[in-house]
């Protein structure tokens, strides 16, 4: 008897996954050498829990610090990180700890890492205060802050009454996201999604205080054994807390700090089964065996999807059964390697009926080739530090991505795979706080300027050209502020005054954190000469790009010319947060 | 078996026996169709239609997956019950149908399955036959919970609990992995559900990319965890053979069973890969436990092979590995060399291993007939390789497949010992594989690394030799409740995946068969009640058997026509 293996991979925000059939776990990728490089140091600190004003040692967490370079925009490269255990007294220790700005992350059953700031509202980023590591300079009395957290527990019940026994649940919350509001699985604290036992019962752990959706699905839709099929026609729909199909009709469930939320029962909606079938038009010369299709369901309210991805049939057939009615995306690609060189995608409305006759036609995707020259127009040489890269304009987990390209030394490049839209980008991915001193500046297709506006695959191939600058500025300075208890220190951000620039892929908007003495610096910023400057606090990067934000603090910026290689120092005083 | 457990399996044979079932008479059945592949199959008319219930109280049982096989129909098909637990399947083509239900908090059972880990009473269906009113009873399973905790007593949550049973798999009595497994949550409770009644192993182990709960000593980068949690068997010992079992009866719940994770050393393998010049060694090296059980319950261990052949594989618990390094895993091609070496860790870092690289060895041949007669389709043939030793999971599993259209074939990717497997189309059987003259059907080829195996001759005839019959009591009766055993007095071929050693079970007209049996004068033949899945392979069972067993001898092409005693 042949078994049917399905991978159903959750899909978030920050992954871009590629999905693995294959078992067996695999190692990391080598880090740069962390053989003590010049300036190592010594980090020392407690994890700490309860009142900011009488904190306690918190006994047995695992603590891990990431060492961010103070310079030029993040690339490929691993950011230094190690991991230790806090011993009984909550102190642990690190050593051989590179130069940088810090953060710290804590983890301990039934915590959570308590952010900057108070517990008010639903803690998005996992930022800790960060200072800053001198080269070669222990840094003791640092506190990681941990706070309890709270657990959501309770039954899942079928139409019927009976327990319903195996049932994935998802814990949401409410999180602003570039695309607006929407509702994104909770934090790792709790494990993922959890499934009902026999008694049908769930318990969701690990939860910072706030606000949660509860979500209860089957467990998954079924790829189409080989040969077989599923005529399951009754079954129970997604449904919401306390019992809707409707995200909007769905009731929050709160969460206080170490508490625990129970009694919650969840009644699933009958649904009515169908299933989905069709195959994938495969261009000549490509094998069915390399080809996968995935499927997807489509809810606008939510950001992150699961997917299930099985093998095309031999005869480029595929059916999904079991699904629910909605809305749906399918995709086929091939899987030869981590770079996709062919994709279809499709969406398809599941109302109850079989649905058959659906084609996937596999495209190749468009390449794109050109060369890096400087603001002079001179041609510049690559190196595998320089890498090209596309940042997606809209968050579509299930269109493969190309795979970032280093820059030949002749200033060449040629990337493959593209199918959507996004941003071309050039950054440095080689080892921190080096000299290179280039920054990326500005993209063209042909004459039309493309450094803001996404790149659209077109055709087989498409030229573009791309700037540096070898002489970019530098920003650097204090930040004036009345530091309050609890409260984070404030950021700085720069951003172009022209209002077009004001995007989540744009290269003119900088935002650093300010060290424990108010000092600050940006590197490697693109020359221009109509930015603003302003320091604030309390906002997030994530936060800049709510509407109205940039507008707000337009008003309290100090204008700023960065003229080429030029290091201009800022004197500034932090305004508090705009208005929502 | 208690006597809970017998009085509600007893029940659900009462459900099956009591149930009207419109068989057909034997002799009227049909053979099981071929489908080629790439080809569709063609639309079925015959109909199965059946309750799922409880087997204790008879409550029906609704969104019960259920699921009817018939491999040599290559047909699979599933569906879930309704709100009155009924099921239909409709379409189906007809053939000899395995039919299974499951429900989360419910044992699995194949439709005319009495005990656990012993197969049900095919269903044999003909083209366009309806078959109604088929009941499976499930009994309730039962449940093992209990807590986790670490070093200092405090909950471990996301461990991996595992709940582990004594079975019969690759020929030896084994611990196997049973039931669903589970995560413990922040109290570090667990909770394994559905189990059939029986002793069980519980087995708990923590994976290092689960919430990093490994226990890093020291904050140097270059410190990777020096100690970690191995898997830990109840009551907390690290060996299997010292765990405490768990029993638990019918529909019971047994709580408590809890135990602490140790912490264990964690050592450092590394060294080199050391190929043949000029080859490209890309790819990963991988540790495999060679304890079946360890293989079960985490993902093997991996680390990428540098550019100067060096590898360093971190974070081995205590036991034997073998080290496997084979390309790019198990889609890689099979011309790929790969090596494979054994170390033994016992918490000491080991430096200097050396892993030699060789291509792997190629078998070719062709397949003919016995009469030298056409009819035959290359395309139904299908030839493969399985290592001798399927004890250690091999990453990279070889090849095996069809033939190609002049009936020759070329299996690449060969490491080890292993038999040649060969499936023909239906109304063929395997007669002999012949090399050098010899009769290598039944052993294992050995072949040189990188050498070549050439000019194997797979040998199949349409005239095969078969037992079919029925079982009867002292009075006369047809038992349905019985597994025919058919093995060769000679231990020698008592082996795992011996082709001389076959099972079946009645039908539910009460009929059994075995179909393709090799000629020989030496079988012996028993009926018996209580068969384990792959006990049959076990020698020691077999030897047990011989007594209560009868003389048996196959002509060639001969189809013996056997009535069974069977006796209590």
């Amino acid at each position: 008897m042949r078994r049917v293996f399905a991978a159903v991979i959750s899909c978030v925000v920050l992954w871009a996954g590629t999905p693995a059939l294959a078992l067996g776990q695999v190692a990391p990728p080598p880090r740069p050498s962390a053989s003590a490089p010049q300036g190592a140091g010594t980090v020392r600190g407690t994890v700490v829990t309860g009142d900011d004003a009488a904190p306690q040692p918190l006994a047995g967490a695992t603590v891990r610090v990431t060492v961010m370079p103070a310079g030029p925009p993040l690339g490929m490269f691993q950011p230094f990180s190690a991991t230790t255990t806090a011993d009984g007294t909550g102190r642990f220790e690190f050593t051989g700890v590179p130069a940088g700005v810090l953060s710290f992350m804590a983890e301990k059953t039934g915590y959570y890492n308590t952010g900057d700031g108070s517990d008010a509202g639903v803690q998005i980023e996992l930022a800790m205060r960060r200072p800053t590591l001198e080269p070669g300079a222990t840094l003791s009395d640092v506190s990681v802050r941990m706070s309890r957290a709270g657990v959501i527990t309770g039954r899942v019940l079928l139409p019927s009454g009976e327990p319903a026994v195996r049932m994935m649940i998802e814990v949401l919350r409410q999180s602003s996201t570039p695309m607006g509001r929407r509702l994104v699985p909770a934090g790792r604290g709790s494990g993922g999604p959890t499934m009902t036992d026999d008694t049908g019962t769930f318990r969701a752990f690990g939860l910072p205080p706030g606000e949660y959706f509860l979500s209860a699905r089957q467990n998954t839709m079924m790829m189409g054994p080989p040969g077989g099929r599923d005529d399951t026609r009754d079954g129970v729909a997604t449904t919401y807390y306390p019992g809707t199909a409707s995200v909007a009709d769905a009731k929050p469930v709160a969460v206080r700090s170490g508490e625990e939320t129970s009694g919650l029962v969840v009644s699933m909606l009958a649904a009515r089964l169908s299933s989905v079938s069709g195959t994938v038009r495969v261009p000549a010369g490509l094998d069915p065996a390399t080809l996968s299709v995935g499927i997807s369901e489509i809810v606008p309210e939510r950001l992150g999807s699961s997917m299930s991805m099985q093998r095309v049939q031999a005869d480029r057939s595929f059916t999904v059964s079991r699904l629910t009615p909605g809305r749906y995306r399918l995709i086929a690609r091939d899987q030869n390697g981590p770079v996709a060189r062919h994709f279809a995608s499709a969406e398809v409305e599941v109302t109850g009926e079989p649905l058959d006759g659906i084609v996937l036609d596999l495209r190749p995707g468009t390449a794109v080739t050109g060369r890096v020259v400087s603001t002079s127009g001179d041609p510049v040489p690559g190196s595998p530090a320089m890498r090209l890269q596309f940042t997606r304009a809209d968050v579509d987990m299930m269109v493969p991505a190309p795979l970032p390209v280093a820059v030949n030394a002749d200033g060449t490049f040629r990337v493959e795979g593209l199918f959507t839209k996004g941003h071309i980008r050039l950054f440095d991915g080689g080892p921190a706080a080096n000299g290179a001193g280039w920054t990326f500046v500005g993209a063209r297709l042909g004459d039309r300027d493309i450094t803001d506006t996404p790149l659209e695959p077109e055709g087989e191939v498409m030229q573009v050209t791309l700037v540096v600058s070898t002489r970019p500025a530098d920003v650097t300075g204090t930040v004036k502020w009345t530091p309050a208890p609890g409260a984070a220190r404030p950021r700085v951000v720069v951003f172009p005054e022209d209002e077009r620039r004001w995007h989540p892929q744009s290269i003119g908007v900088r935002v650093v954190p300010v060290g424990e003495d108010g000092r600050f610096a940006m590197r490697r910023l693109p020359p221009g000469e109509r930015y603003l400057a302003v320091a604030v606090e309390g906002v997030t990067q994530a936060d800049l790009w709510t509407t109205g934000v940039l507008a707000a603090l337009k008003s309290a910026a100090l204008p700023l010319r960065l003229d080429e290689g030029s290091v201009v120092n800022l004197t500034l005083t932090a305004v508090p947060p705009p208005a929502p | 078996m208690t006597f809970a457990c017998r009085a509600a399996l007893t029940v659900a044979a009462v459900l099956l026996t009591s149930s009207a079932l419109t068989a057909q008479p034997a002799g009227q059945r049909t053979p099981p169709r071929m489908i080629q592949p790439g080809q569709q199959a063609p639309v079925g008319t015959a109909v199965l239609r059946g309750v799922v219930v409880a087997a204790d109280t008879g409550a029906p049982i609704r969104r019960a997956q259920v699921r009817a096989s018939a491999p040599g129909a290559q047909e699979t098909r599933t569906t879930l019950t309704d709100e009155q637990g009924r099921f239909e399947l409709r379409e189906l083509a007809g053939g000899r149908y395995t039919i299974t239900a499951t429900k989360g908090g419910f044992i699995t059972l194949q439709y005319g399955q009495r005990r656990p880990s012993e197969p049900g009473t095919p269903v044999d269906l003909a083209a366009g036959q309806t078959l109604e009113k088929l009941v499976v009873g499930l009994p309730r399973g039962s449940v093992i919970t209990g807590r986790i905790v670490d070093e200092f007593g405090e909950p471990l949550t996301g461990a991996q609990v595992r709940v582990l049973r004594y079975g019969y798999a690759a020929g030896a009595r084994r611990l196997l992995p049973a039931g669903q497994s589970d995560r413990t949550d922040d109290q570090g409770t667990f909770r394994v559900f559905g189990l059939p009644p029986g002793e069980y192993v519980v087995s708990a182990t923590l994976n290092e990319d689960r919430g990093g709960a490994f226990r890093p000593r020291g904050g140097n980068a270059d410190d990777e965890p020096a100690t970690g949690y191995a898997p830990t068997y109840f009551p907390g010992t690290t060996n299997a053979g010292d765990a405490q079992r768990v029993t638990v009866g019918l529909g019971q719940e047994v709580s408590g069973i809890g135990f602490g994770l140790s912490l264990m050393p964690l050592a450092k393998v590394s060294g080199r890969v050391v190929g043949l010049a000029g080859l490209e060694l890309a790819g990963m090296v991988m540790a495999l436990p060679d304890d079946m059980v360890r293989q079960a319950m985490s993902p093997p261990r991996g680390a990428p092979v540098n550019a100067d052949g060096t590898f360093e594989l971190r974070g081995l618990a205590p036991g034997r590995y073998t080290l496997v390094v084979g390309g790019r895993g198990r889609r890689g091609g099979g011309e790929e060399p790969t090596g494979r070496a054994s170390v033994a860790v016992s918490g000491v870092d080991l430096t200097g291993i050396t892993i030699g690289l060789a291509p792997p060895a190629v078998v070719r041949g062709v397949v003919v007939t016995d009469t030298g007669a056409v009819g035959l389709r290359s395309a139904q043939v299908r030839v493969s390789f399985t290592p001798a030793q399927p004890a250690v999971a091999d990453a990279f599993r070889n090849r095996g497949g069809g033939i190609n259209s002049d009936f020759t074939f070329e299996l690449g990717g060969i490491t080890e010992p292993g038999y040649l497997r060969v499936t023909p189309p239906p109304g063929w059987f395997l007669k002999h594989i012949l090399h050098d003259g010899r009769n290598v059907t039944d052993e294992p080829l050995v072949v040189e690394a990188g050498a070549q195996l050439t000019g194997v001759r797979v040998v199949l005839t349409q005239t095969a030799s078969g037992v079919s019959g029925s079982v009867r009591d002292d009075r006369g009766n047809a038992v349905l409740d019985a597994t025919v055993v058919v093995f060769p007095d000679d231990e020698r071929q008592w082996v795992f995946q011996s082709r001389f050693i076959r099972t079946a079970r009645p039908d539910t007209s009460g009929r059994f068969e075995i179909a393709g049996l090799p000629a020989g004068d030496d079988y012996r033949v028993v009926a018996l009640q209580g068969l384990e899945d792959g006990q049959a392979t076990d020698p020691v069972f077999l030897a047990s058997l011989r007594e209560r067993s009868e003389r048996l001898s196959l002509a060639e092409g001969e189809a013996k026509a056997l009535e069974l005693r069977f006796r209590q």
